[in-house]
């Protein structure tokens, strides 16, 4: 572009010179017996020359693919028009100004055909019209460009040329379509203007549009390009669809299993005071019910209970308040111990008296409070796990459900979850609901601490 | 119930990937389709090409005498592989892109070789092989004279060899691009399955949705 406009420049100034009247009168009969030069290699004389001949010079750099197509078309409109109408459609001629040419040229061609009106659209600079020696010039000039202007709708019009959308704009109407809108403007004569039908016709014609960029090689569907769309499109709906399918249709015990399980997170209601005041009771019947008993085995594991009970007791003689979270905590956990240890001496003792005929006390796994276990069940998650429970708990397991388990009030809400999954002596016990001698877990896991 | 959900998805996931396929050959036009035509600039940038492999456009002859271009054109003739030039200036000629243009001339020519497009103003040309690919980079700098400059293309394709393409495409063909593809989709899976997860996991519900794939073979109701 630089090196195109130096040139311009120099061969600009090279033929301010030879532009002037006496060459241009003079150059004049030459034209009719030489071929006539392209635009590039000819001064405005020469190109004068050649319009009296032909009002139409229509050249292939600029014809948008059918130069002579456009040149016929022109011509066919100009022809018979009361002003003489001249076109230029080409590349740019010698000694014209750098920033406007057409319209240099427009200007110079006036001096030298007469008035008129000039069309001329060249390699470099804007397309101009002019008109001289018409009625209401200007307002010819006008009419041509309100004719573009509904034009480009006409031609594209599926394309909203306000929004810039510089990637998917099309490039726009041709010179040659732009040439033939003010030719037949300019043919009409005044009152200016052009009728709908001979705009769309225009508009829609095949030669109107500057052709858009070819489809690139680059760019083109290949094999493995339809493969990784195929697959990843289909593929994406199978896997997603298919677990949609699977949570659909999950059976309604899952689902209520996954539903318990969201639910059954709160901490269970406990009343430090009221469990602790139950089990020294319990304690205390124990061992009044103790001292009247004889000797036996079961009388030797009541015993054992009691002494996990008072042991565990004596740390609950200071109550702590729920603000002390970690300690609270502690407290709750063993209350419901040393109420379990009570309940299991007492009911070791009544074994003793019906010789051995019951079972030991086994509390209910999900939660020792709800009292003796007298079925088993599968721990829910862990199919191969067997663990007592009572009634309800065993109820809610068979109908696919979670027990309601034992939660304590966490230290932290992310330690929210059912006792037995903690690590205390409780837990690993569950309450002696897997463990056969709770008492001895339990003074065994004290002596440990105070060691 | 748990088989015709199935069976839908597996039919809805053909449907998408036909969809899929097809919105990406209408975004990817065929390189196979015809192209549309291109014009008088071309038809003779085309039949002087066939004839001697060099088109000056009449308003670029001033850059090249007839002698230069006649020795021009018989260099390129006796190149292998064959070169051809067109000068085929600037403007609005029925093409858009000089690259357009030597589309043009690759598929209305039909010979296998290096086809350079200068439009006579620019520092460099454009250059596209067809039949292969140029063993060496062939510069279409335009710099200087213009019959130098073009002797100098010349010389370059001469002195290069046109090797096979590799036919393979950016993704290896249809096996690459299965497992591409394949990659693509687990990791995406697995992503959305994290992210669904602790989603659930946030607000209180198990990790996992309800519902385990061993369903589909077990056919367990539970
Ligand atoms: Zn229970």
């Amino acid at each position: 572009m630089v090196a195109r406009t130096a040139l311009a420049g120099v061969l600009g100034s090279l033929a301010l010179l030879a532009a002037s009247p006496a060459v241009a009168t003079a150059a004049l009969p030459a034209a009719d017996t030489t071929p006539v030069p392209v635009l590039v290699d000819s001064t405005v004389d020469q190109v004068a020359a050649a319009l009296k001949q032909d009002p139409v010079i229509v050249e292939q750099v600029m014809g948008n693919g059918d130069a002579a197509g456009a040149h016929d078309r022109l011509r066919d409109v100009i022809d018979g028009s009361d002003a003489p109408i001249y076109v230029v459609i080409g590349s740019t001629p010698r000694g014209l100004g750098e920033s406007d040419p057409a319209n240099d040229l427009a200007v110079r061609l006036r001096s030298r055909l007469g008035a008129g009106i000039f069309i001329i659209a060249l390699t470099h600079g804007p397309p101009r019209h002019a008109a001289w020696g018409v009625p209401e010039a200007t307002q010819y000039s006008n009419a041509v460009y309100d004719a573009y202007k509904k034009m480009l709708p006409l031609a594209y019009p599926d394309v909203d040329w306000e929004t810039y959308d510089s990637e998917n704009r099309p490039r726009g109407l041709s010179d040659v379509a732009y040439a033939q809108i003010a030719a037949t403007v300019a043919a009409g004569g005044a009152p200016w203007g052009i009728d709908d039908t001979a705009l769309e016709e225009i508009a829609t014609a095949s030669w109107a549009p500057l052709p858009e960029e070819l489809p690139r090689s680059y760019d083109a569907a290949t094999p493995g390009g339809r493969w990784v769309v195929g697959t990843v499109v289909g593929l994406s709906v199978l896997l997603v669809g298919l677990r949609l399918v699977l949570w659909a249709t999950a059976s309604r015990k899952a689902r209520q299993r996954s539903t318990a399980e969201a639910t059954a997170l709160t901490p269970t209601r406990l009343d430090l005071a009221d469990l602790v005041a139950r089990a020294e009771r319990t304690t205390t019947k124990l061992a009044d019910e103790l001292a009247g008993a004889s000797s036996s085995p079961y009388a030797d594991a009541a015993v054992g209970y009691r002494t996990a009970a008072e042991a565990v007791l004596r740390d609950l003689e200071d109550l702590s308040l729920p603000e002390d979270k970690a300690r609270y905590g502690t407290q709750l956990r063993d209350a419901v111990g040393a109420l379990v240890l009570a309940n299991a001496g007492r009911h070791e003792l009544g074994r003793a008296g019906k010789g051995g005929g019951t079972e030991r006390y086994v509390p209910c796994f999900f939660d020792p409070l709800h009292g003796r276990a007298f079925h088993t069940v599968s721990a829910p998650g862990r199919a191969a796990v067997d663990v007592p429970a009572c009634r309800r708990c065993s109820e809610t397991v068979s109908s696919g459900g979670t027990p309601r388990a034992l939660i304590f009030p966490p230290v932290r809400r992310r330690q929210l979850r059912p006792y037995y999954e903690e690590s205390t002596v409780w837990a690993r016990t569950g309450y002696g609901a897997l463990d056969d001698e709770l008492w001895r877990a339990v003074v065994a896991d004290r002596a440990g601490v105070d060691r | 119930m748990r088989w015709i959900g199935a069976a839908v998805v597996v039919g809805l996931a053909f449907g998408a990937a036909m969809f899929g396929v097809q919105e990406y050959e209408s975004r990817h036009a065929d390189i196979e389709a015809p192209l549309p035509p291109g014009g008088d600039r071309v038809a003779a940038a085309t039949d002087a090409l066939v004839a001697d492999h060099l088109y000056v456009a009449p308003e670029l002859q001033r850059l090249i005498t007839p002698e230069e271009q006649a020795r021009v054109a018989t260099a390129a003739a006796a190149a292998d592989p064959a070169a051809f030039i067109a000068l085929s200036g600037k403007g609005d000629a029925g093409y858009y892109l000089d690259a357009d243009l030597a589309q043009y001339l690759i598929d209305g020519v039909g010979e296998a070789g290096s086809y350079l497009v200068w439009d006579g103003e620019s520092v460099s040309g454009t250059e596209r092989t067809t039949g292969g690919d140029l063993s060496t980079y062939v510069s279409p700098d335009m710099a200087g004279k213009t019959e130098a400059a073009l002797m100098r293309y010349i010389d370059a394709v001469d002195a290069a060899t046109l090797e096979p393409l590799d036919d393979s495409d950016y993704w290896g063909g249809p096996r690459g691009g299965f497992l591409a593809a394949l990659l693509m989709v687990s990791g995406g899976y697995l992503a959305l399955t994290l992210v669904v997860g602790v989603v659930r996991v946030l607000s209180g519900a198990s990790y996992f949705l309800p519902g385990r794939w061993r369903d589909f073979v077990t056919g367990s109701k539970a």
